[in-house]
């Protein structure tokens, strides 16, 4: 049988801007194809709406009156954590079969792309750092993580990126019985479509320079870390994908899914 | 005691027979894996669960976690307290920390599930 840790290749994919509900289906359909052919794979890519996507277990009553009064759509993502204000972020999708050593518990698949990132960062001059426990306001004895702040970025937890004090990604998991699906944002620049209480300096605010090559340059670190070769392998919503996605993106964007809490 | 790849263990009470009752819960390992859990999502009572398929959801700080049946049948008692006392599950998960009882379908499922030995052996080779 084929394992993941005998695989060489990270995969790296790079889609356009697309739907809330058509990202999340071709992430969830990027953890099932990683489930079935090992390896790890990322997909990089954009909203074309500005969207709010709510975490696994938020409550939509919180996210309603945010997203409705911004005009932004509003998706429900598999993944935990809190809600992101998309539009001005640069969003991934990490998949790493069961079985692999990273996908042992949360913290090693997070850690592999959020170090990868800080270093890469400071190697360009910026302080970057992960917040370390002691700084932690989810988890442990600090807040529950449905029911904390609405923003994934006004969370501090173990490991997100910060700057300064303000976060600049933040990442959450979905488990699955074969892979484990990560989503994560790094905040390139302060978006302010949802009005000043939901504004948060970016990248380009916190260092006066946006990411240029720098999410190339991090994928390549996060791939020699991993000891595996960085594959450009163009965009994941093409060919057979697109009628596969179109069908999961229905579920996404049901009243069940989005209101199920 | 059996466990499933994904970490839930099966406990049947008397003799392992079509419509005996069966505890499940998930192990030691996969609770203190997952850290700082946060919330939890079981099934009703009457619902059926199929062997294979997430029957409930478990949050932590970081993840979304699927609770997957180690064998099919129809739940017949659910923790209730549990959610509002997620800390069960890492103080006591092969007993106060149980998840749902479900009757059994087809007790022959439970030759696929590991026993204890090959369950370490599995998180073992793992951890290496």
């Amino acid at each position: 049988m084929r394992t993941s840790q005998q695989d060489p290749v990270l995969t790296l994919w790079h889609d356009e801007p697309a739907l809330g509900v058509i990202n999340m289906a071709a992430d969830e359909l990027l953890a099932e194809e990683v489930a079935s052919q090992g390896g790890i794979a990322v997909r990089l890519y954009g909203w074309s709406r500005p969207t709010l996507s709510l975490g696994g277990f938020q409550k939509v009553a919180s996210a309603e009156p945010v997203a409705q009064a911004a005009g932004l759509d509003l998706v429900r993502r598999p993944s935990g954590g809190g809600a992101i204000l998309h539009g001005t972020d640069l969003t991934y999708a990490a998949a790493v079969a069961r079985g692999h050593t990273l996908a042992g518990s949360p913290q090693q698949f997070y850690d592999a792309l959020h170090a990868t990132l800080v270093e890469e960062l400071r190697r360009s001059g910026v302080a970057a750092s992960m917040v370390p426990p002691s700084q932690a306001s989810v988890g442990g004895s600090g807040e529950s993580a449905p029911d904390g702040p609405l923003l994934c970025f006004d969370r501090r937890a173990v490991g997100d990126v910060v700057l300064d004090g303000h976060k600049l990604m933040g990442s959450a998991q979905r488990r699955l019985a074969g892979s484990i699906l990560q989503h994560g944002s790094l905040l390139v620049r302060q978006c302010d479509q949802a009005g000043p209480d939901h504004t948060r300096p970016g990248l380009l605010e916190l260092t006066g320079s946006s990411e240029g090559d720098l999410v190339e340059r991090w994928m390549r670190r996060l791939s020699a870390s991993l000891g595996l070769r960085l594959q450009h392998a163009g965009p994941f919503l093409c060919g057979m994908r697109l009628e596969r996605v179109a069908e999961r993106a229905e579920r996404f964007s049901s009243p069940g899914w989005i209101g199920r809490r | 005691m059996k466990f499933a790849k994904s970490h839930e263990w099966i406990r049947v009470e008397g003799e392992p027979v079509a419509g005996a009752v069966a505890t499940i819960g998930v192990s030691a390992y996969a609770v203190e894996a997952l850290t700082d859990l946060v919330f939890m999502q079981l099934p009703e009572v009457g619902s059926q669960v199929t062997v294979g398929e997430s029957f409930g959801e478990i949050e932590s700080v970081k993840a979304v976690s699927d609770l997957y049946a180690p064998c099919s049948g129809e739940v017949v008692e659910v923790h209730a307290e549990l959610p509002d006392n997620l800390e069960l599950l890492g103080q006591d998960p092969y007993g106060a920390g149980w998840i749902i009882k479900i009757r059994l379908a087809d007790p022959s499922q439970l030759d696929a599930l590991m026993d204890q030995a090959a369950y370490d052996k599995v998180i073992s080779d793992a951890a290496h």
